[in-house]
């Protein structure tokens, strides 16, 4: 048996057209009533603009080489270091003494690092505390350095007793040194 | 996507959430930037030494010791130890020489102390050390040789002598100098011997090493007999008498061993005069 169908609209068309009837209402008397209470007022935009996240940088330069000749049992200045914040953020330094340019110098070679105070510090005298440290440590430098600043470090190598004689026949030697800022 | 797998990247979402946010609030933002800084060796201070003239005679060629006062330079302030090294060359094997030295610097030729010696011979190189505590300052190097007693020409050696400083077990440059050490001739020495007469006696004196020879006459009968130190030989009282004419007599020194001649002079007596005088 098959019912037969009705004639018109179906029910659930004339169900949503009222409710969006109902909708239309109540928006516009919302709309309505906060027309009536506006403030003047005046909006524009601007087009472009962005907003980035900050960067962390660190440019650590040589800014004098002494290029010493060290000597079994000596101490020299090797230079000083400029360290510039160029990120946005002010960052907490340390130092690492990462390597030589031989790792058989590795044992009998100590490095100090110190602020220098002035760009043009002699770095002769090693301060009191600092001790020079083997490749592969750290210095706690305890230094904060804030953005656009530049500080200057001292370098001093300590050639120990006991470096063998195969080492003075290099003609030369370096040492590397990273500095890390940390925010 | 099956109900199993959105349940899957549900899970995975939820847990980035969960996990990534904190670290992400949380995280230290760093920045690091490396410089190389160059040195080099240095150069350890050279040692310099005066030996005045470099060449010497010694007195003989059975190894008297020649002692020869120098004086070190340090080529800077630094203090340095000393380091010496020398090598032998010789007309041939049969010459050695040793090399003698303090085992401190600081003391004179004069000054008793332990010589410490290594002998250095034509193919062998020998090094030693000298400890100082300050220079600059004096020293001493003593050379003698053992050779062959028959050289009728003199003998040159040459010995290279050279001194470096040393720091930390590291060596500079040795300042060689070579020493001309010269043995005199033994057999042409002979001649200049000195003769004199006692109660019929004639005694000969040479300077010069002559051990293990004998006098003969011209007819080569043994006439005498010699003492090595001093090489002194004594013609017996009676080889030449009253009767003996006034004259030349010859007079040879022969090798015991090889009963070769080594050195001939003449014995000029002079009765009217009294006197005996020996002449090559």
């Amino acid at each position: 048996v098959t019912r037969p169908k009705r004639a018109g609209r179906p029910r659930h068309s004339i169900l949503a057209a009222v409710t969006a009837v109902a909708a239309l209402l109540v928006v516009g008397g919302v709309v309505a009533s906060a027309v009536s209470m506006a403030y003047w007022n005046r909006e524009e935009s601007l087009t472009g603009l962005q907003i980035q996240t900050g960067t962390a940088g660190l440019q650590v330069t040589v800014h004098r080489s002494d290029d010493p000749a060290l000597l079994p049992g000596t101490t020299a200045p090797l230079g000083v270091l400029a360290v510039e914040n160029t990120g946005d953020a002010a960052l907490a330094l340390s130092a690492v003494f990462d390597a030589t340019s031989s790792s058989s110098l590795d044992p009998w070679v100590g490095l100090a690092l110190w602020p220098a105070g002035t760009p043009d510090a002699s770095c002769d005298a090693q301060p009191d505390g600092v001790d020079a440290i083997f490749v592969g440590n750290s210095w706690h430098l305890a230094t904060t350095l804030d953005r656009g600043e530049t500080l200057y470090l001292c370098a001093s190598a300590t050639l120990y007793f006991g470096a063998g004689q195969s080492l003075q026949d290099m003609p030369s030697w370096s040492f590397d040194v990273t500095v890390k800022g940390i925010q | 996507m099956t109900r199993v797998t959105r349940t899957a990247v549900g899970i995975a979402v939820a847990i980035l959430l969960v996990v990534g946010a904190p670290a992400a609030v949380f995280a230290y933002w760093s920045a690091h930037g490396s410089a190389s800084l160059p040195a080099h060796p240095g150069t350890v201070p050279g040692i310099q030494a005066d030996y005045g003239s470099t060449a010497k005679t010694l007195a003989d060629s059975e190894g008297t010791g020649l002692n020869v006062p120098l004086t070190l330079t340090r080529t800077d302030e630094r203090e340095v130890g000393v380091s010496l090294h020398y090598r032998l060359t010789a007309p041939s094997l049969d010459y050695q020489v040793w090399v003698r030295y303090p085992s401190m610097v600081g003391v004179s030729c004069d000054d008793h102390f332990t010589w410490s010696g290594m002998p250095a011979t034509a193919d062998r190189f020998t090094e030693g050390s000298i400890p100082t505590a300050g220079m600059p300052a004096t020293t001493c190097l003593s050379f003698s040789a053992t050779g062959p007693t028959t050289n009728t020409e003199p003998v040159e050696i040459q010995v290279t002598v050279g001194f470096a400083g040393t720091l930390g077990g590291w060596t500079s440059a040795y300042a060689d100098q070579t020493v001309t050490l010269t043995i005199p001739a033994q057999a042409s020495q002979l001649p200049a011997a000195v003769c004199a007469m006692e109660d019929g006696s004639m005694g000969v004196t040479f300077s010069g090493e002559s051990r293990g020879h004998h006098l003969v006459d011209e007819y080569g009968n043994a006439v005498g007999y010699g003492n090595a130190y001093p090489p002194t030989y004594w013609i017996p009282y009676g080889f030449f008498s009253a009767s003996t004419p006034s004259g030349r007599v010859a007079v040879e020194i022969v090798d015991s061993t090889t009963s070769t001649p080594v050195a001939q002079f003449a014995v000029m007596l002079d009765h009217d005069a009294g006197t005996v005088t020996c002449a090559p």
